[in-house]
């Protein structure tokens, strides 16, 4: 269940282990799978919805996979195998992956609901904001995490006027530290975006449309266009109605099995050790165990994603990887800074081995720190040159 | 000729297209991209790909 990058792949895996299996995929969008983190090219008008579709429609048919877009299923039975589809339809399954996803979380800010106040998350998103772009002349992004900073770039490409709220202290707050967030609202503020953080929205007012948002402090920005970017939320609706453990997410083992026996979970929608991961390695991963265990229960263990994220706006350079350490903690860093280069690095140590890193401005060795971040060496003497990179 | 998959993020090179973001001409198979060639989609290396089944 979920035509995304975690269902796709679960049902790829499947039909590997699996030659003979009757495979369905359910999508409650009503598009074949697409690449999601492309949407900012999408709506950067960099790129076409076609060139996000790896498979069409001849592929899934030739590997024996059907695919149904808007579907919607509306009641599961864990116990009796089986599912209902809203136009009353009903089958049973002898395995069930729910990899039904995240939807974009609004906070309760007073005229969010007005028009012209949008979230990015599906394709239809983003060709909304794309055309509501064309008649605007300036955008408030809510949000300064990847996606949020993401967007303002994209909407700069329409020449917008725009402006980025956080109401952190600094800009990617759940892997930057203060001074890497400075650094990067600097390069941000280059590409003619402008930056606020420590800062929330009070209220967005209009006449019919959204006009004017007010920000804690009494500042008031005209704006025509809001996007916010505040983080997702997994769907729970059906997991909940069929009675599975959730908390955050549909509450997963080391199998990805869920409570109910035959049901298994990944991607956005899964919550596995108390962490959503909510990137696209971590469903591909997940997608390929939670296939493996369907076939055979117990034969794949998941053992978590490092964590990887790397900004998609041209002309700012920004890894981060594993545990970064944003408010410091028991592992020990080292930094390497130069601001008016948009240089910043950070890496975090435990035990003589790179757990973390930040690396901006400045990619070189990038291969090398991740390699370390993954095989778990010891640093050793290599540790300055890898602070500074191509620089030292 | 063979497609190839990015194992980071999932999209596909079609030789049948190229990848004219990055200068490379329609029908160039998947081996003969420099080595310089990263996925326009994620920036991941060419030594991260999958030939596709």
């Amino acid at each position: 269940m979920g035509g995304g990058i975690a269902g796709v792949t679960a049902a790829r895996r499947l039909r590997a282990l699996a030659p003979k299996a009757e495979i369905l995929i359910f999508e409650q969008e009503p598009q074949l799978y697409y690449l999601r983190p492309g949407l900012i090219d999408l709506l950067a008008g960099e790129k076409k919805p076609a060139e996000l579709t790896p498979f069409d429609r001849n592929w899934y048919e030739s590997h024996g996979i059907s695919f149904r877009p808007s579907a919607q299923v509306v009641e599961l039975d864990p116990g009796r195998h089986t599912l209902t589809l809203s136009g009353g339809e009903k089958m049973s399954y002898a395995g069930l992956i729910l990899a039904t996803g995240a939807d974009a979380f609004r906070p309760p800010v007073p005229g969010a609901s007005l028009p012209g106040t949008l979230t990015l998350r599906s394709l239809q998103d983003a060709l909304e904001i794309r055309e509501r772009a064309q008649g605007a002349r300036a955008a408030l992004v809510l949000g300064g995490g990847w996606l949020g900073l993401e967007t303002a770039r994209a909407l700069r490409a329409w020449k917008l006027e725009v402006t980025v709220v956080e109401r952190a202290p600094w800009l990617l707050p759940r892997q930057l530290d203060r001074a890497g967030g400075e650094v990067l609202a600097t390069q941000l503020n280059k590409l003619g975006i402008e930056v606020i953080t420590g800062t929330s929205c009070q209220e967005l007012r209009g006449d019919g449309e959204v006009r004017e948002a007010i920000l804690t402090g009494g500042r008031r920005l005209p704006v025509q266009l809001v996007v916010i970017a505040a983080g997702i939320r997994p769907r729970l609706g059906l997991a909940r109605q069929a009675g599975l453990a959730v908390n955050r997410g549909v509450v997963v083992d080391d199998w990805l099995a869920t409570s109910a026996e035959g049901v298994y979970a990944c991607g956005d929608v899964a919550e596995w050790q108390g962490k959503v991961f909510g990137i696209v390695p971590a469903a591909r991963e997940q997608g390929q165990i939670a296939a493996a265990n369907v076939v055979e229960p117990g034969s794949a263990r998941y053992r978590g994603t490092v964590v990887k994220n790397r900004l998609k706006v041209a002309g700012v350079e920004l890894v981060c990887l594993g545990d970064t350490q944003p408010e410091g903690g028991p592992g020990e860093e080292h930094r390497y800074a130069s601001p008016q280069e948009g240089v910043y690095r950070k890496l975090v140590l435990r035990g003589g081995k790179l757990v973390g890193a930040i690396v901006m401005g400045d990619l070189s060795g990038l291969g090398e720190v991740e390699r370390l971040i993954s095989a778990g060496e010891e640093v050793g003497g290599e540790l300055k040159r890898l602070l500074t990179g191509r620089l030292g | 000729m063979e497609k190839w998959e990015c194992t980071v993020c999932g999209w596909v090179y079609d030789p049948e297209k190229g990848d004219p973001s990055q200068g490379i001409e329609p029908r160039t198979p998947f081996s003969d991209l420099p080595d310089s060639w990263v996925c326009p989609e994620c920036g991941a290396p060419k030594s991260m790909f999958e030939k596709l089944s």
